[in-house]
């Protein structure tokens, strides 16, 4: 008989990095669905490309860092990356602006941190802002929703998105500024008018189909979408409630407290907070990612209610559309302050201890 | 001479410039690299006054060393230094009024620039001026040079020209603008690059060029010990 000494653990979970990732991309998938659906081709585009890139990028910095990067980029912590960046980009981006976020993310944010599991800042936002702060004019033209004019899902759409992507394809600089500027619009975040407004109930009252192209419910659909596929992480305890939770539960509360009846429009309703801007992708899908996060139970909490400050405050009274890029920096940049004083008691000791 | 310092091998000379560069291989003097690089006649003025201050200071300390005493020896140095650093910044403000006004606070600063602190303890102190003075002026011209390159591309990425501040450095307050060279078009500005974050990247990145390009030190011979004393000049982590 022989015995066979092996360490703990005993159990193993069924969960690995890979399939985590595999499931977050899942999720996204109701999401990025609406949004092709109202927007037309450009973010399926923008996300194509953008995991092209990062998984060349992450093959070359495995290589360079002396991994093997088949195995590496198995664990699809790049898609994940690439995924998020092409959804939070405007869907009007040319390529390389996409291409310039995804070297940010993938070589300067993930590996010249040490990569996965040692990046302070989550990839894909540092990518983001890094375009934000670099080109703020073209960051800020977002693809206007499809009307009577054209059908965002036809074969002319398709052709636009991919001028808009590959300019060369627009043939000159000046028919590319025409076609960007019929395609593009504000963010509804700067018009007070759909600031004040709640698109899903405007559309059920007036009995419009809420799917329909035209209806501008768009914005409020997608974060439905992204609310669901929030909703399918939990289920599947891949996330944990106590991030997005504190987040959307800081973010109404200081809506409502601002709220002003008599004039959305200056800091718009909570249902505007919460529906009408990325908070729900924000707080379910990037805030969450286990790296760059807080871990310990209320260290969650704070660091979704530190996220949640940042989200309102900045959007309310910053100079930027919208914050939740610059809160989740924020949010990790405090993580590792934030494990510091929520450490949990260990067993059997006498109060708490921080050292 | 202490005993320590004959199992140093000391990097002087024309290596300084390069190869022992203190920005790019030191990390020294980081604070006026990062500041005024926004603008390539800013870093150039300064990394020049800088070069300046630092031969001067560097060779008064070198015909200073025998009534400066061993344990006084840094509030001496600082005192060097700062009395050049008052006198650059004086004759400034009477010529070029406009780039002292750019440069702010960190012409004062030079002062205690660690880099010229570091050749003042290391070579200045323990050698003749002739030799102090063209260590000081190697060292002094890797920091010029590196400000210099590091102002110029950051002017470049971030505005698509570079010397649009050439008129700071015409005598007197002139105000119009001259001999600014635009090389890139003005829609592709890298406005990251002029901000402070994008001033770090960029010199980390051009700290890791120059980890890349310059060549390797060599080896130690082996022929001293090192010992509990061995100084350490060196900070990054090439061997």
């Amino acid at each position: 008989m022989s015995l066979i000494a092996s360490g703990p653990p005993y159990q193993f979970a069924a969960c690995s990095t890979n399939r985590i990732m595999l499931e977050v991309i899942f999720a996204c998938i109701p999401g990025i669905t609406i949004t092709t659906w109202f927007f037309g081709w450009g973010t399926l585009i923008n996300i194509t490309l953008a995991c092209v890139m990062a998984l060349a990028l992450e093959a070359g910095m495995l290589a360079l860092r002396g991994r093997a990067p088949v195995q590496h980029l198995r664990d699809n912590s790049a898609l994940v990356t690439a995924v998020l960046l092409g959804i939070a980009l405007p869907s009007i981006s040319a390529w390389w602006m996409i291409a310039l976020a995804t070297v940010f993310a993938i070589v300067i944010a993930k590996h010249l941190y040490g990569g996965l599991g040692q990046n302070v800042f989550n990839p894909a936002m540092c990518g983001y802002v890094f375009l934000l702060i670099t080109f703020p004019l073209h960051m800020s033209g977002w693809h206007a929703p499809g009307g009577d004019e054209y059908n965002p899902l036809g074969l002319h759409s398709l052709y636009l998105s991919l001028q808009m992507t590959f300019p060369f394809l627009a043939g000159g600089a000046e028919s590319y500024r025409e076609l960007a500027d019929g395609l593009a619009m504000a963010t509804p975040l700067l018009d007070p008018g759909s600031a004040a407004g709640n698109a899903i109930n405007r559309a059920l009252e007036g009995n419009l189909n809420l799917f329909s192209p035209g209806a501008e419910t768009g914005y409020e659909m997608i974060s439905m979408g992204y609310l669901a596929g929030g909703l399918f992480l939990l289920f599947r305890n891949i996330i944990s409630w106590h991030i997005p939770a504190s987040i959307l539960v800081t973010v109404a509360a200081l809506a409502v407290v601002f709220y002003n009846p008599d004039d959305p429009g200056i800091y718009g309703t909570p249902w505007l907070h919460l529906f009408g801007t990325p908070t729900m992708l924000g707080a379910f899908f990037i805030a969450t990612d286990p790296v760059s996060a807080a871990t310990t139970p209320r260290g969650k909490l704070l660091y979704g209610v530190i996220i949640g400050c940042c989200i309102y405050s900045i959007r309310s009274w910053g100079a930027y559309p919208d914050s939740v890029a610059f809160a989740i920096l924020f949010g990790n940049f405090c993580a590792s302050f934030i494990e510091r004083v929520t450490v949990p008691t260990v067993y059997g000791s006498r109060g708490r201890q921080i050292k | 001479m202490s005993d320590m310092t004959l199992h140093v091998k000391r990097p002087s000379g024309a290596s300084l410039v390069l190869r022992h560069n203190v920005v790019l291989i030191m990390l020294l003097g980081l604070t006026p690299v990062l500041a005024v690089s926004h603008s390539m006649v800013t870093a150039a003025a300064l990394g020049l006054i800088t070069l300046l201050v630092t031969v001067l200071a560097c060779t008064t300390v070198s015909i200073l060393r025998a009534l400066i005493t061993r344990r006084w020896r840094l509030a001496g140095f600082l005192f060097i230094t700062a009395v050049y650093t008052t006198a650059a910044g004086i004759l400034l403000q009477i010529s070029h009024y406009p780039l002292f006004q750019a440069l702010g606070i960190y012409l004062p600063l030079i002062c205690c620039n660690s880099a010229i602190l570091f050749r003042m303890e290391i070579c200045a102190f323990r050698s003749r001026p002739g030799p102090a003075l063209l260590d000081a002026l190697a060292a002094g011209f890797g920091f010029f040079l590196v400000i210099s390159v590091f102002g110029s591309l950051r002017e470049l990425f971030s505005t698509g020209a570079i010397l649009a501040d050439l008129r700071l450095l015409v005598p007197g307050s002139q105000t119009e603008s001259v001999g600014a060279i635009s090389i890139l078009e003005p829609s592709q500005n890298f406005m990251f690059i002029n901000l402070q974050p994008g001033a770090f990247i960029c010199l980390g990145l051009l700290v890791a060029l120059a980890n890349v390009l310059l060549p390797k030190r060599r080896k130690d011979t082996g022929n001293h010990k090192p010992t509990s004393e061995h100084l350490r000049v060196r900070v990054t982590q090439r061997h």
